[in-house]
Parts: structure tokens; C-alpha cells; sequence
């Protein structure tokens, strides 16, 4: 039973971190702190979380597996739409699992294929996939989470989904680079 | 190794001269000057810091041998 507890509470703990890490993304890619010094903090931020989510990922994985009770098994979890219980929805959990490796991959390949010519544009393709995961994370909690129905689970959902919403909205409003260069950021002269 | 700038990318936000203050500083308009784009082949913890932090990708080491101009 600790095995099933830890593996819920450790797949919602993983949607809260990977939705942070998402929207700290958002912001560091565009707008964010305005000085310098508090865009670093914000991006080692970014990396930090990011990487703890994927750590809780990690577990919530395990205990999955290591539970005889969820119907999921090794072939389920790592081929989606494989797995007894609702294929679906568990598939999607695999789908985005494998999208945020893949993300976490470009990320830390960032300085190198900032080198080559057409990195720049591969790596911005690839690690924006992370929105595509994230959104498949939050279709598989909410609709293969055994809580899903708790109150306080709900809200959390929502709050995920107004977090990267609002930060997305953010970058778009203050992050292009044409409205940096109207108002040009830094001069301290 | 040399550090370089893609001015096609570049848009001033100013990081790597907050990473790397002993070789970039900015100008004016808070565009990025390099000092020193001579880059041991070991590169420094901090270059690489810079180049990964740049938001635009626009900071990168080359594998050119540096002529070590300037």
C-alpha cells in the first residue's frame, strides 16, 4: 500500500515540478527579470527544478512498477497505449515522459549546438517540445489519477494549467524580441 | 578556441557580460563587446557557463584555432 501511495503522490509531485520548471522556462527564454544577474538565478532555477522533476518522474515510474495493483507493467509504461489500464491516458504519461527526457537532452547540449549553424533553430524546436509534454503530463494525472476526483487535487491541476498559461502568455506579451528592441533593456548609461 | 558572437541572433540581453565580465563588456545600447575571444582549448567552467546561458544562442565557442588577435 506505501508503494501505491508513494507512486501517486509522487506523480502529482512531478507535474507540480515539471510545471514550475515549464513556466520558469517560459519566462527565462524571453521576458523574466529584467537584470541580467536575475535572469542567471532564474535559469539555474529553471535547470534545478527541472531536473528534480525528473528525479520524482523517475520514482513515480518505479513505484508503478513495483506495484502489482496498477495494472501497468513494464511493456505498458515504456510502449504507450500498451498498458491494461486505461492504455490511453497511460500512454500519454509515456508520451510525455519521453518528450521531457528528450528535452532534458537539448538542455544540456544547449551551449554546444548554440555552436553549429543550424542548432540554434533544432535545439529551440526540440526544447519547446517541453509544452507538448507538459500538457500530455496534465492529461494523464487528470484523467488516470486515481485522485483526480479529490478536491484539492482538482485545484491543483488548474493551478498547474493557469501557471504555464500565464507564464506563455507573459513571454508572448513581453519576451519578442521586437518589443525588446522598442525599449531596449540594460542601458545604463 | 574562440568565443564568438552571432550578430543575427543577438539581442542584448546582457547575460554573458554578467557571466563573463572580464572579457565582455556592453556597449550603449547593451549589445555585447568581446575583449578577449582567445579560449584555451580547456575552456574555462565560465565560458562555457556564458555560452550555454545566452537566451538567443547567440554565444558560441568555435573550434577554430584562435589567432590570438588582440
Amino acid at each position: 500500500m506505501t508503494i501505491w501511495l508513494i507512486a501517486r503522490g509522487a506523480g502529482l509531485a512531478a507535474l507540480v515540478l515539471l510545471t514550475v520548471a515549464t513556466a520558469l522556462g517560459a519566462l527565462v527564454s524571453g521576458g523574466g527579470p529584467a537584470r541580467p544577474g536575475g535572469r542567471v538565478i532564474a535559469q539555474y532555477a529553471h535547470r534545478v527544478v527541472a531536473s528534480l522533476g525528473l528525479a520524482v518522474l523517475g520514482l513515480h515510474l518505479t513505484m508503478i512498477l513495483a506495484d502489482s495493483f496498477a495494472h501497468v507493467g513494464w511493456v505498458g509504461a515504456l510502449v504507450p497505449f500498451t498498458s491494461q489500464y486505461r492504455p490511453l491516458w497511460v500512454g500519454l504519461g509515456s508520451l510525455a515522459a519521453y518528450t521531457f527526457l528528450l528535452v532534458a537532452a537539448t538542455g544540456f547540449a544547449r551551449g554546444r549546438m548554440a555552436g553549429s549553424a543550424g542548432g540554434a533553430a533544432v535545439w529551440r524546436t526540440v526544447h519547446g517540445a517541453a509544452y507538448a509534454g507538459w500538457a500530455m503530463a496534465l492529461l494523464h494525472g487528470l484523467r488516470s489519477g486515481t485522485d483526480s476526483s479529490v478536491g484539492w487535487v482538482r485545484v491543483l491541476y488548474l493551478s498547474c494549467l493557469l501557471v504555464v498559461l500565464g507564464s506563455v502568455a507573459t513571454r508572448a506579451v513581453v519576451g519578442m524580441p521586437s518589443a525588446r528592441r522598442a525599449v531596449p533593456a540594460g542601458v545604463q548609461r | 578556441m574562440k568565443l564568438e558572437i552571432d550578430w543575427t541572433r543577438c539581442d542584448g540581453h546582457g547575460l554573458c557580460a554578467a557571466l563573463l565580465p572580464e572579457r565582455i563588456t556592453r556597449d550603449e545600447w547593451g549589445f555585447p563587446v568581446l575583449h578577449n575571444t582567445a579560449v584555451n582549448p580547456e575552456a574555462p567552467t565560465a565560458v562555457r557557463r556564458a555560452v550555454a546561458a545566452c537566451p538567443a544562442l547567440a554565444l558560441r565557442l568555435t573550434n577554430e584555432p584562435s589567432e590570438s588577435r588582440r
